[in-house]
């Protein structure tokens, strides 16, 4: 007998199959409103502590920023402050945070402190559920607004019905940082006969001369996709004003991508290309194999993040350093950066006192000197008293950059990120014009409305 | 209904000269396999489906869309490379694994019994990696200049041929197709070889006494005979095809530009990333009819061609 029903079934079956694929989860909660932030006098986070036994759940971001040892270390010694505490770390994976950390705030176990970052993925909807609150009745008496710079803060900010980041009131503080800077080889520099470069037509000239004596000058890689956003931005930084580009993060009125600015800088983008200055092939292998070639002294500079400061510092030690990208002359500049992760109190919290000094503790000075011990870059204003020359080098561009700090420019929306990865890739490898691409940007951007 | 008289209505059927079993005994039979089955797969799509047509973020309200996600999708050109794409991919993960599938199956059921088994297992190994795994080691192998693959062509004296393979916009696709064929002839090969088994030897034997060569036998002997292997490998690797995430997502994340988006991955991206869980899920519903239709298309045609 011929199997034609069973054949059929399975044909139907496999299509099935599908299903757990595309399956989404189905939780629709109604949101709790915000509860009310009352304003007394400036009033310190740990001010007023309860006496009764307490479990306060925290998710945790494993990977970034602390090392699960040294986040063990930080609630050790808080449970040893406050013993009436028992804190709780639920470590998770940052792609696994961003999808699914909607949902766990919005259960009936909500954790009393969510990690998020800022812009409209995260931080924006959990504002506009009311599932997050403003932390402003603690800020002033617990010193905040002079622990971080105000561009730090800005990137915590929402208007509470969630439609404009950077202003309105606070709901999260950082423990980490971050910034896109120019790694250079000193070794390197010397061999060439030149200084750490401190203006464009130094770095330019740098780069040519690099260029001619067999070394690679820009190291780069970005078949893992989202570092060649940074190949655009460190560029846009010199050229656009950073008002323009905070009004295009912020969704302030008239912001726009098609500008005169973003269009040059996307020129000048696509010449450093055609000029032969960053790794052959840079589309076609990762950061990592970027990362490797500059830390083998086998480039000059790499324009990256300070999220790739270990390896880096491992390969080269001491040889290495870390400055701004170098401002072009009359023109204004931005550093792109800012807060990593922060922390945040669940609406749903019993104890919201209690984790708002949880919050206090873990970004503040405590928590800095071990994050600087694991060779991280805190948030917070921070005074490096090591040895380490590299690392020293990177406080002193965190210094200068904190304060013309913009936002990474994919959180202006949601899909800006794949959307950029893919526009920038095309763009570096001539698919689209320079023209095509600010327009392509601006209609992604347009589409979005927070 | 009334359970009784349907009972009553099937046995009298029965008697009536109907064969086997009464039906209503039948469904009985496949309850608990139904059961599951509504729970974990046709109660998920209805509810995709129904997400299908709402605006929601993932939390919060949610407002009706109607078919506006659907409409959406039409307009988005991540979402139209994304299918051009997996339309090329399917060659990959369809027609070559079923051409060299079939060609190495009909080899090693030459290949004296005992030689076969180890064959078959090694031959079989791609298939059973991990795809993260595949898609790691073969961006490695792929990686310009220092991978495996430049290597081997500058220690043969190849090297003009060394290419950016992952980041070239035009090999990009192939690059990746290349590694899903990789992965999907096992499947294809021990499906076949456990249909040329079937085959009764007389068909090869007539065959051959009126002058068939060995071509003449594949082609009108072991292939005819391959007719519902065939069919099945065509609706697992195209399914395989299209619902293609993890080798994407690990070799290549979709580009570089859209060289090589899929649809599931901007599934994964619309409802987990841009918080926009109803296009996502339009996609997602949009996916399953795609792969039934050209399931059955080719099952169409398949069936007509070796009738």
């Amino acid at each position: 007998m011929r199997h034609r029903m069973s054949l059929f079934s399975l044909t139907a079956a496999s299509v099935l199959m599908l299903v757990p694929l595309i399956l989404v989860p189905s939780v629709s909660a109604s949101p709790s409103r915000a509860q009310a932030a009352s304003a007394p006098a400036a009033q310190g986070a740990c001010a007023n502590m309860p006496s009764k036994p307490i479990t306060l759940t925290y998710w945790d971001a494993t990977g970034l920023y602390l090392s699960d040892q040294g986040a063990a270390t930080l609630d050790k010694e808080f449970m040893a402050k406050y013993p009436n505490v028992k804190v709780v770390r639920v470590p998770k994976a940052f792609a696994t945070i961003t999808s699914t950390e909607r949902l766990a705030a919005s259960g009936p176990n909500a954790p009393d402190v969510l990690v998020t970052n800022g812009g409209y993925v995260l931080l924006g909807p959990l504002v506009q559920a009311g599932l997050v609150l403003p932390l402003n009745k603690w800020a002033a008496g617990s010193g905040w607004n002079t622990r971080f710079t105000p561009p730090v803060l800005d990137q915590f900010r929402f208007a509470s019905d969630g439609s404009q980041w950077g202003v309105g009131s606070l709901y999260a503080l950082p423990a980490g940082a971050s910034f896109i800077g120019l790694y250079y080889n000193k070794t390197l520099l010397s061999k060439l006969g030149l200084q750490v470069p401190t203006t464009w037509a130094q770095f330019m000239s740098s780069l040519s001369k690099a260029k001619q004596a067999g070394i690679v000058p820009l190291a780069a890689g970005v078949q893992d996709g989202w570092p060649v956003v940074h190949m655009y931005t460190s560029l846009q930084d010199d050229i656009t004003p950073t008002s323009q580009i905070n009004a295009f993060e912020f969704h302030s009125a008239h912001a726009t991508f098609n500008t005169s600015q973003n269009l040059k800088a996307a020129k000048l983008a696509v010449q450093l290309v055609k000029d032969g200055y960053y790794s052959p092939n840079f589309l076609g292998q990762t950061s990592g194999a970027a990362i490797a070639q500059f830390a083998a002294g086998k480039a000059l500079y790499y324009i990256q993040g300070t999220y790739f400061a270990g390896p880096i510092y491992k390969g080269l030690g001491n040889n290495a350093g870390m400055t701004i990208v170098p401002p072009m002359a009359g023109s204004p500049y931005s550093v792109t950066g800012g807060p990593g992760l922060g922390y945040a109190i669940s609406s749903k919290s019993a104890n919201p006192q209690v984790a708002a000094c949880f919050i206090d503790f873990r970004t503040g000075p405590q928590a800095a000197t071990l994050y600087v011990g694991e060779g991280g870059l805190p948030a917070m204003n921070y005074k490096y008293t090591g040895s380490s020359t590299f690392i020293k080098s990177m406080f002193g561009a965190w210094a200068r950059a904190s304060k013309s700090l913009v936002p990474y420019l994919d959180f202006a929306t949601p899909n800006l990120l794949t959307v950029l990865t893919s526009e920038i890739e095309e763009l570096l490898g001539s698919k689209i014009t320079p023209n095509q691409f600010v327009q392509q940007v601006e209609q992604a951007y347009t589409q979005f409305t927070p | 209904m009334n359970g009784e008289v349907a009972l009553a209505r099937s046995k009298r059927r029965a008697k009536a000269g109907a064969h086997g079993e009464p039906r209503l005994l039948a469904f009985a039979y496949i309850a608990p396999a139904l059961l599951a089955l509504t729970v974990v797969l046709l109660v998920p799509l209805g509810i995709t489906v129904w997400l299908s047509l709402e605006h929601w973020a993932g939390v919060g309200h949610m407002t009706w869309a109607g078919l506006a996600n659907y409409r959406v999708l039409l307009h988005d050109s991540f979402v139209n490379a994304a299918v051009k794409n997996a339309l090329r991919l399917t060659i990959f993960y369809s027609v070559f694994p079923i051409v060299i599938g079939f060609l190495i199956a009909s080899a090693l059921a030459r290949v004296n019994a005992r030689l076969r088994t180890p064959l078959r297992a090694l031959l079989f190994l791609p298939a059973t990696i991990a795809p993260v795994v595949v898609a790691v080691g073969w961006r490695l192998i792929y990686t310009p200049a220092t991978g495996l693959l430049d290597q081997v062509l500058r220690g043969i004296g190849l090297s003009s041929l060394s290419q950016d393979w992952l980041g070239s916009f035009n090999l990009a696709l192939p690059s990746t197709g290349v590694v899903a064929t990789w992965i999907e002839y096992g499947l294809v090969m021990v499906l076949f070889l456990a249909g040329i088994q079937k085959i009764p030897d007389e068909l090869y034997d007539a065959a051959r006494i009126d002058g068939a060569g060995h071509w003449a036998e594949l082609w009108h002997v072991t292939l005819p005979g391959l007719r519902n292997e065939l069919m099945v490998a065509i609706v697992v690797t195209v399914i395989a095809s299209f619902r293609n995430f993890d080798l994407v997502y690990n070799l290549t994340s979709g580009g570089p530009g859209t060289a090589t988006d899929v649809p599931v991955l901007e599934v994964y991206r619309r409802a987990f990333q841009y918080g926009d869980v109803g296009s996502g899920a339009a996609l997602g519903v949009t996916i399953v009819a795609l792969i039934a239709v050209i399931t059955l298309v080719a099952l169409a045609i398949t069936r007509r061609w070796l009738r």
